[in-house]
């Protein structure tokens, strides 16, 4: 009994090891950015900018910035809040749910260039 | 024998629902409000009369309206909970109706304080919608608060809420009657594409007069 249930639960940890698209990335954009940003990343005109269109040449790293300082920028009406209280490791993963799954992108953003990006957002 | 009548009430019931379904659809929307006699005439609820000031801060009456049937919410630009996606989804509505001459949008503010007419006038800019189609209205901040209630859609004050002010994110058709004829949740995407179809129910009216 105890054996079988131990190899169920080793099984789900494998499905859910092996099924890692950014999984916290999205749980945690949907918590914190879907709510302006919308759910598919589409954005509502250019209020709330679209996160889906930003392309391979964006540098995804400066999300992090987005994401520690909020965002006013001089001819916008509205101010993107600070998101408080993200680790880095949570940060990187919502940068990596953007790009790979809004943006349809390959490879990731590193833990590495997040945590180097990170220290360079401080206003 | 049985399974006769057993046959025989299946395909009642299903005449009966279907029939009933196919009534909602077809012929005018029905109108929002209770009725009032007047003279002997039963009269639907209308919207009271009103003024308030658009993005050019220019007055709008209820006047100026009853050329057009339009659709209507209310919001403030900082709002931060639903009005996003109330918004996206207003926007579905006027990617549709853009061109239609007899269809208006209208965004009454709650928070007149900080959303300025220059401050609507932006909004409209950065949702790049034409403010000859979709009006934005700001004004006393009671008066609009008692509006609300008007169309159907609560709001009021309420420091615990996000940005200070509760509201619904309910949106309100309304013909060039001041009726109110249809309303849909904002927040709901499937809600929204039957108020789409219910617009267009709605626009039929005018034609077959």
């Amino acid at each position: 009994m105890r054996r079988s249930s131990i190899l169920i639960i080793s099984f789900f940890l494998f499905l859910a090891c092996n099924h890692n698209t950014y999984k916290q990335g999205k749980v945690l954009y949907e918590s914190n950015c879907a709510q302006c940003h919308m759910p598919d990343g589409s954005g509502v005109g250019d209020l709330y900018p679209a996160l889906s269109q930003l392309g391979p040449d964006y540098n995804y790293s400066l999300i992090s910035c987005y994401i520690i300082n909020g965002k006013k920028s001089e001819n916008s009406i509205l101010e993107m809040v600070a998101i408080k209280g993200l680790s880095d490791i949570e940060i990187n993963n919502i940068i990596n749910y953007v790009r790979s799954e809004m943006n349809d992108l390959e490879g990731e953003v590193s833990i590495a260039d997040t945590r180097k990006q990170i220290p360079e957002c401080v206003q | 024998m049985k399974s006769n009548i057993y046959t025989i009430i299946i395909v009642c019931v299903i005449t009966i629902i279907t029939s009933c379904k196919q009534d909602e659809k077809v012929g005018p929307l029905p109108y929002y409000g209770e009725k009032t006699v007047v003279n002997g005439d039963s009269i639907h609820y209308q919207i009271p009369e009103f003024k308030f000031f658009d993005q050019d801060s220019n007055a709008v009456t209820s006047k100026d309206m009853d050329k057009y049937i339009y659709v209507t919410d209310f919001f403030f630009t900082t709002c931060p909970s639903i009005c996003p996606v109330v918004k996206k989804q207003m926007l579905r509505i006027y990617d549709k109706y853009k061109d239609n001459p007899k269809f208006k949008l209208v965004s009454h503010t709650l928070d007149p304080k900080r959303d300025t007419a220059e401050k609507l006038k932006k909004y409209a800019e950065k949702l790049n919608v034409s403010t000859d189609k979709w009006i934005f209205l700001t004004g006393d901040k009671d008066s609009l608060i008692d509006m609300s209630a008007n169309y159907f859609i609560s709001a009021y004050e309420d420091e615990d809420a996000p940005g200070g002010i509760d509201h619904s994110g309910l949106v309100v058709l309304v013909d060039t009657n001041r009726n109110v004829r249809a309303s849909a949740q904002g927040t709901d995407p499937d809600d929204i594409t039957e108020l789409l179809s219910d617009i267009d129910r709605l626009l039929k009216e005018y034609e077959t007069q």
